[in-house]
């Protein structure tokens, strides 16, 4: 006895270009995934921390006025696709409501953020759609200790 | 005395007894409890007590009710016409006249003490589905006429653990960090005067019989099917497959039409209900070409039955030459009891590594 309805589900067996698959969490609570195109890599977006000033005293030995301590970097990279139907923009739009967003690649998995204000749709050409945004890796900290 | 549950976050399946008991974590998980300290069997003018004020009559202990409601005290009463709270102008026996005028005759409701029956304190607890720990205890109030609205989402959020596997290798996988399931229990005390003289009360605790799912998920807000939408709120009864002929239930996606891209993971969700403990479940595909035309033979292999419980994922098979896929779930074997892991001995089978 069938319980279920029958999912239709495409099979894509041209790959796009520099792929990356992004697998997340829908609202629902189910699995949904795409494999994107990468357009930019690695834009990286670094923030200084706390700083370093040497005293007045020991300025005349010092061979800096300050020095950082702390460095945060965000890495990010740029992901898109074109010719995407109706249906499937509202499916990849729930990347931006999603609580778990994963770059999988091979057997491992990256827990990645899609970067606030970065999702751009765009008219192609008979209806399909564009989309391009950006997903930030996790943080990296560099220090001077 | 009673403090029951009167309304259950449940949805009913079309012409079945089953319900979908899967609600969405992220809208209110909701259930209703009502306090009755006597029901009632109607209310009407009774020549016996008063000829022109309406008396109740109540299920209570007769030789017991004049000693908790006597003349002057306050109640709340709700029966049809008689909703709010009254002065009592005579009690005998079961019987209780009321200090209004009578308003017409009433069919069965509830009875509430107002000035005798003080400091009422539900208490709840959640239990976890699975291990029957306490989750946590919520001490909610009833409003003044007994009723209580109690919302337990926020209790069973404090255990989500979003996670999520892309890489699962066995045909179904529960996610158990985003999904589970509960019993609620409840009880409660109270301070009651009996002829002047105030004593505690305490109503034992019951725990519902129903286990309740839940998924990390949240629906929009919802209304009537009147008004164009689904009509079940934050119930995911549309997604709850049921072992009953008619369950046309939706996989997990919000992808009207997937897609699965060659040599990467893929997978659906869908809700393993409690339901299929008897019988397994089967996935069935069938592959499909360009024209929708069928591509070798439909397949179907046994989903693995202790994951159910929990929203699942599920793998489907690589669709080698074909365009698109058919994917859905069927009821299988029923489940004989028999069932032997690999490497376990049946019994009355000889091991093979017994000593000769």
């Amino acid at each position: 006895m069938i319980v279920t309805e029958k999912q239709r589900v495409n099979h894509e067996s041209c790959v796009p270009e520099n792929p990356m698959q992004l697998v997340w969490l829908n609202s629902l609570g189910g699995v949904d995934s795409w494999v994107f195109t990468i357009h930019q890599e690695h834009d990286l977006d670094v923030k200084n921390g706390d700083m370093f000033e040497p005293i007045i005293n020991y300025l005349q030995t010092a061979n800096a006025r300050q020095r950082v301590l702390m460095k945060d970097a965000y890495m990010s990279i740029k992901l898109g696709y074109e010719g995407l139907t109706a249906q499937q923009v509202t499916g990849i739009k729930e990347l931006l409501i999603s609580p778990l967003v994963k770059v999988v690649s091979g057997s491992s998995e990256i827990v990645v953020v899609v970067k606030d204000g970065t999702f751009n749709l765009g008219d192609v050409f008979d209806s399909k759609r564009s989309l391009e945004f950006e997903i930030v890796l996790p943080k990296l900290y560099t220090n001077s200790f | 005395m009673s403090f029951l549950i009167t309304r259950r976050p449940e949805k009913p399946f079309t012409l079945s007894s089953k319900v979908s008991r899967w609600t969405a974590l992220g809208n209110p998980y909701i259930f209703e409890f009502t306090r009755a300290d006597y029901e009632v069997n109607n209310t009407l003018i009774r020549p016996a007590y008063s000829t022109t004020l309406p008396t109740v009559w109540t299920n209570a202990n007769p030789l017991l009710l004049p000693l908790v409601v006597q003349a002057g005290d306050r109640i709340y009463l709700k029966v049809g016409l008689y909703d709010g709270v009254f002065t009592v102008y005579s009690v005998s026996g079961q019987y209780i006249t009321l200090d209004t005028e009578h308003l017409g005759n009433s069919g069965s409701g509830r009875l509430n003490l107002v000035d005798n029956l003080t400091n009422f304190r539900p208490v709840i607890n959640i239990y976890h589905g699975v291990s029957n720990d306490v989750i946590d205890t919520l001490y909610p109030k009833t409003d003044s006429t007994g009723f209580l609205m109690c919302d337990v989402s926020g209790v069973i959020r404090s255990t989500v653990d979003t996670y999520l596997n892309a890489n699962i290798t066995d045909i179904n996988r529960a996610n158990k960090g985003i999904s589970g399931s509960f019993k609620i229990g409840y009880s409660a005390t109270y301070q009651v005067k009996v002829n002047g003289v105030t004593t505690n009360g305490e109503i034992e605790e019951v725990v519902d019989s129903y286990s309740y799912s839940w998924l990390s998920a949240s629906k929009q807000i919802d209304g009537l099917t009147a008004d164009g939408m689904d009509g079940i709120g934050q119930n995911l009864k549309d997604y709850v497959p049921k072992n009953l002929s008619g369950s046309n239930a939706k996989f997990l996606t919000m992808f009207e039409t997937p897609t699965y891209f060659a040599g990467y993971p893929f997978s659906l969700s869908f809700l393993y209900d409690e339901d299929f403990s008897d019988v397994y479940l089967e996935r069935h595909q069938q592959n499909l070409n360009i024209n929708g035309g069928n591509v070798g033979s439909e397949t179907d292999d046994v989903l693995m039955i202790n994951q159910k419980g929990y929203v699942n994922n599920l793998l489907v098979d690589n669709p080698t030459g074909a365009d698109s896929f058919d994917v859905w779930l069927e009821t299988g074997d029923v489940v004989d009891g028999d069932y032997v892991l690999d490497g376990g001995i049946e019994i009355g089978a000889g091991s093979k590594y017994a000593i000769p």
